[in-house]
């Protein structure tokens, strides 16, 4: 047998033999799942407190970002290499990159959750290029700042102040039940705000480029009489 | 400068092409390698260039085994085969990025032998016809002055005067550091040229003598009958007569008929063996 | 190695194949700015990555046949001994093709890309960014392409006939029969799995309650394994390549 096949050969074996190998490591993973947990499909990670998180990467996936307890990340186990996290300070900056879809089909979207940010204290949140789902938080002072085309479903989060900031043509609307004492909504680059779900004392609104709001129909009659 | 020891060469375990072949040839010689096709001719100088590799036995060409194709051994060695390859540019180009490869590669010498093929050197080796391209081939291959020149079938393709052309030039450039080993079933074309002769037959080596040895020891004679003399080693029919091969005990000078020894060796082996052993 | 008989190979390749070279590099350029210009027309119905898709055609279609065109003389027997009997090494012949059709392909293919994409950015006035190499892990598929090129060198370097078709055939043929063996050996270690899809090497996906659970390679393990992957496979395809080219009788 000439060398070259003799080497092919155990080229075939040692692949063979590494995938074996990689299979080993893989079913102790698989042994790991608790399957009676309802977020089986996540592979869920403890991080220390922060109040302030900074979400970039990608729109492929959408991030759900809720009150919690314990403030965790969970991916899903198929996205879990695209996750970058670090805690600098009080900030939690997390990368979750992939693929980039277009803005106009995020809010049909039937693609699963690729990232769960379960945090306790969240006062702040600066979210780029991503598309996001804030739901349940309750907080004297609660400020979004979305940018890069982030569109965001903001949904039963009650503050005193709220403060929604959008540029670079990003988008959010208000989903159920909204509260806040004051609501400062800054709109800039195109961007556009569906601020429906919203209940307000107060709002502060204020519009550069050619921005888009859109209010209800006796939201905006109150707005016209002041 | 070549030696063949018991060399074996097998295409699969049912073919054998060459059987425990054992060959010594010298520098400053120019072999003739006869054979009909599927002789093994081809077989033989392509494990002498290194293209084929030994089943069995051992094949060395100026100390090195061509097996190996170390990069001295093939600073040393040209190849024309029978369909020569020529690359796709123009013969200055060509010149350009080959020569660097032969250290002896003379430019001046080659230009000569285009001349003398009376060949364009700005023309394209594509657009060459298969004599044409034949005749660059072993125009570049005599001037890379390699010190083992083994041509396959090189005057096929060629015209009667460009024959002639090649065996002046095979002529001119032996070198007593060089050997030249051509294969041909085109017998007549190397009847000039040659120094030595081997013929071959089902991959065996059937005679391999000096051709100066063959013709001191048989006598080649055209008569116009047929003979029953004992001395009488081979004849055989032609156009005008009969050619014989006779015992040449006398030393007598003759023509050397290479096509009759070559048929010679085919169908009376044994007789023309046992007359060269027999005499001095 | 001698370094100045590589560059006499590569001068050779390059030379003698020049004509060809040059009608492909202007037929890539043509065919990625077809691809962005049909992504454009349709962006509607293209969602994702659609950038990174160009790429990878336009490298894997490109690289192919460029790296097919490497020791294209053992196709035939007059070309190819005159190839082996060239008076360079085994080694510098193979180094040659490598670094022809792996290191200055990659250059030349990404020039090109780069450019069209940058072109194409700028007539149609869009908002992004160019291709990001670096981001997502989409390097990997660089890694991807070496042992692509090595596969198709082993292919130029055993079959005489028809090499690329019989090694696109072989790699679609091994690449099932990998991925089988995969699913077997993981259902034989993981009594009552059931595996919907499987990457070798990486991960797999199973079924459990109606839900696809993906179980991916932890990612200490995947950093100690890959570059194992990565770098030891093409260098290993290259090798046997080689030996492959010093054990070739014409």
């Amino acid at each position: 047998m000439k060398s070259g096949n003799i080497a092919l050969s155990i080229l075939v074996l040692l692949l063979l033999t590494s995938m074996v190998w990689v299979n080993t490591q893989l079913k102790e993973v698989y042994h790991e799942i608790d399957f009676t947990d309802k977020l089986r499909s996540y592979l869920t990670i403890e991080t220390d407190q922060y109040s302030i998180l900074k979400v970039s990467g990608s729109n492929g996936y959408p991030i759900d970002i809720k009150q919690s307890e314990k403030p965790s990340i969970s991916v899903l186990r198929s996205r879990a290499s695209q996750l970058e996290h670090r805690i600098e300070g009080d900030t939690l900056i997390i990368r979750f990159s992939g693929a980039r879809v277009s803005p106009a089909s995020l809010a049909a979207t039937t693609t699963p959750t690729g990232l769960i940010i379960s945090s306790s204290k969240l006062s702040g949140v600066i979210l780029t290029d991503t598309h996001n789902r804030v739901t349940g938080f309750s907080q004297p002072s609660f400020t979004l700042d979305l940018r890069g085309e982030s569109y965001t479903e903001i949904t039963d989060n009650q503050a005193s102040t709220l403060r929604v900031k959008a540029s670079q043509r990003s988008s959010f609307e208000f989903y159920n039940k909204n509260t806040a004492d004051t609501a400062y909504i800054t709109l800039k680059d195109n961007s556009v705000g569906f601020l429906d779900g919203l209940s307000y004392h107060r709002l502060q609104p204020a519009m550069e480029d050619s921005s888009l709001m859109v209010l209800s129909k006796s939201a905006l009659q109150a707005l016209i009489k002041k | 400068m070549i030696r063949i020891n018991q060399l074996s060469y097998r295409y699969s375990r049912r073919k054998e092409i060459l059987s425990g072949l054992d060959l010594e040839l010298a520098s400053g010689k120019i072999y003739g390698l006869l054979g009909k096709n599927g002789a093994g001719k081809s077989t033989l100088i392509r494990n002498i260039a290194g293209t084929l590799f030994p089943s069995q036995g051992s094949c060395h060409v100026l100390g090195y085994e061509p097996k190996r194709r170390q990069i001295d051994f093939l600073k040393e060695l040209f190849f024309v085969p029978e369909e020569c390859f020529l690359p796709n540019l123009s013969i200055s180009k060509f010149i350009d990025i080959y020569t660097p490869y032969y250290p002896r590669f003379d430019k001046k010498q080659y230009q000569v032998y285009l001349r003398e093929f009376a060949i364009d050197p700005r023309q394209h080796l594509q657009a060459l016809s298969f004599g044409q391209k034949k005749k660059v081939m072993i125009g570049f291959a005599l001037a890379a002055n390699t010190r083992l020149l083994i041509m396959d079938e090189p005057t096929n393709g060629l015209d009667i005067p460009s024959k002639v052309l090649f065996r002046n030039m095979i002529t001119e450039a032996s070198h007593p550091d060089k050997l030249v080993l051509i294969t041909s079933h085109q017998v007549r074309d190397l009847d000039e040229l040659i120094t030595d002769l081997i013929i071959m037959d089902h991959g065996e080596v059937l005679l391999h003598e000096t051709k100066e040895d063959l013709t001191h020891r048989l006598l080649f004679q055209a008569t116009d009958t047929p003979s029953e003399d004992s001395g009488v080693l081979y004849q055989e029919k032609q156009a005008h007569g009969w050619a014989q091969i006779l015992k040449n005990p006398m030393g007598l000078s003759s023509q050397m008929d290479m096509e009759l020894l070559f048929n010679a060796m085919l169908n009376s082996r044994t007789t023309i063996n046992s007359a060269l052993l027999t005499q001095p | 190695m001698n370094w100045s008989s590589i560059r006499l190979l590569i001068t050779r390749q390059l030379k003698e194949h020049m004509r060809v070279y040059l009608i492909s590099l202007a037929l890539l350029a043509g065919l990625l700015s077809f691809m962005f210009l049909l992504i454009h027309n349709w962006r509607d119905s293209f969602t994702g990555a659609v950038e990174n898709g160009v790429f990878l055609i336009g490298l894997f279609l490109s690289g192919g046949m460029f790296t097919n065109s490497m020791f294209k003389e053992l196709s035939n027997k007059p070309e190819g001994i005159w190839l082996l009997n060239t008076p360079a090494t085994s080694l510098e012949k193979v180094f040659s093709a490598v670094l022809l059709s792996s290191v200055v392909f990659l250059a030349i293919y990404l020039g090109v890309f780069f450019l069209v994409d940058a072109l194409y950015l700028s007539l149609t006035a869009q908002s992004g960014n160019l291709l990001g190499i670096f981001s997502n892990g989409f390097h990997e598929f660089i890694f991807l392409y070496l042992i692509f090129n090595g596969l198709v060198l082993l292919g130029r370097a055993s079959f005489m006939k028809y090499s690329f078709l019989k090694t696109m055939v072989l790699i679609i043929g091994v690449v099932i029969l990998l991925n089988t063996f995969n699913n077997f050996t993981l259902e034989y270690m993981i009594p009552d799995l059931s595996v919907t899809s499987s990457m070798p090497f990486s991960s797999f996906q199973f079924r459990h309650s109606g839900e696809n659970i993906h179980v991916l390679l932890p990612s200490s393990t995947r950093a100690a394994f890959m570059p194992f992957l990565w770098i030891l496979l093409p260098l290993a395809l290259w090798g046997i390549t080689w030996l492959k080219i010093k054990e070739k009788e014409i």
